[in-house]
């Protein structure tokens, strides 16, 4: 298998339980932002909102520009979160 | 009473191709020698391999092959033909710049036979990056994504993206034969992007610009890469379908191919 073709699977829930994809197949070398909004249109998810990715075995949240199989092994359960803000200003906002 | 002197227009590129052997046949838009042939056609310009193709098979031993040639079959009568396409904006509009066409139809003709010249070395990586915009690799189409990669060495530049990771073992003939369909479909509609199966069980999309003359590489690379990029998010969908989520679907129960089953 040629390195780009590396793949991983996990198990992906949205943060409120509603919904679980299987992802199989995922390449290694996908940064995970990509991969977390291909599970979001899976997911038949708003495509308005950005997504992240949170590893549930260490609660980190993955970072978008990194490849995910430098981030997470195979079989890792994985929650994908929207980014927002949850109301709130900034104390730069303010 | 007017008079209108017909003269015969001389196209930019008629001297760099006699330049390297190819002579104009009777028809003005098309070149050939005993090896090539030219022709331009919807302003790109095509080469094209005289002779059969030793390959039967589109789909096979063409990736990571030197230059732009790819195996596209002729729909009318179902022979493979062997093509080196190139964008209309390589082809030279006025004879200053014959030079630069004439270092384009050498690349040509040095990797006609499959070798890159083993002492051509590309641009550095960072002035290739600079010439695509961020993340151009990265591809998500729906709820697919792929990640492709730029494999330069000395010797060889190569875009590459997977459009399959995995064939499974088990995946039915007749959804094999449509895959085939699709891949080897995609690959004649599209110029300059050659679609391979790498091993069992993996099928890649590249364009391969090994060998090109550096003063065509930034406008070529960035072509190259879009081309590439539009032909991978046209054809990963329905690839992925037919490889992981067509059970069921009784379309696919009929080759695509009716006269094989006669």
């Amino acid at each position: 298998m040629t390195a780009l073709a590396q793949t991983l699977r996990f198990t992906a829930t949205d943060v409120t339980g509603t919904h679980t994809v299987e992802a199989t197949e995922v390449q290694r070398a996908l940064p995970a932002g990509a991969v977390a909004r291909s599970i979001a249109s899976k997911m038949a998810l708003p495509d308005d909102v950005p997504w992240a990715l949170r590893s549930d075995r260490t609660s980190v949240f993955l970072d978008d520009d990194v490849a995910i199989g430098d981030q997470i092994e195979t079989d890792t359960p994985i929650t994908i979160f929207p980014r927002t803000h949850l109301g709130g200003r900034t104390r730069a906002e303010v | 009473m007017t008079s209108v002197a017909s003269t015969a227009t001389v196209p930019p590129w008629d001297a760099p191709l006699q330049a390297l052997g190819l002579r104009p046949l009777d028809d003005d838009v098309a070149y050939r020698n005993g090896m090539i042939g030219f022709r331009v056609h919807s302003g790109w310009g095509t080469f094209e391999a005289n002779g059969k193709p030793r390959s039967r098979d589109p789909l096979r031993g063409q990736l990571g092959r030197p230059g732009l040639w790819k195996l596209v079959t002729n729909r009318r009568n179902g022979r493979l033909r062997r093509v080196f396409d190139l964008p209309p904006s390589i082809l030279p509009r006025d004879a200053s710049i014959a030079d630069r066409f004439e270092a384009v139809a050498d690349w040509v003709l040095a990797t006609s036979g499959g070798k890159a010249d083993s002492c051509w070395s590309p641009p550095a990586e960072e002035e290739l990056e600079r010439w695509l915009p961020p993340n151009a690799l990265t591809l998500q189409v729906g709820e697919t994504a792929r990640q492709g990669d730029m494999i330069c060495d000395t010797g060889r530049l190569t875009f590459d993206f997977p459009v399959v990771t995995k064939i499974p073992r088990d995946l039915p003939a007749l959804r094999r034969e449509w895959l085939r369909e699709l891949l080897a479909d995609t690959q004649d509609r599209w110029r300059m992007v050659r679609i391979g199966l790498a091993g069992r069980s993996e099928v890649h999309a590249q364009v391969d610009l090994s060998g090109a003359p550096h003063e065509v590489l930034e406008e070529l690379v960035p072509i190259g890469v879009d081309t590439l990029r539009l032909v991978v998010s046209l054809v990963v969908e329905p690839a992925d379908f037919l490889v992981h989520g067509a059970d069921g679907c009784r379309a696919l129960e009929v080759s695509p191919n009716p006269r094989s089953q006669i």
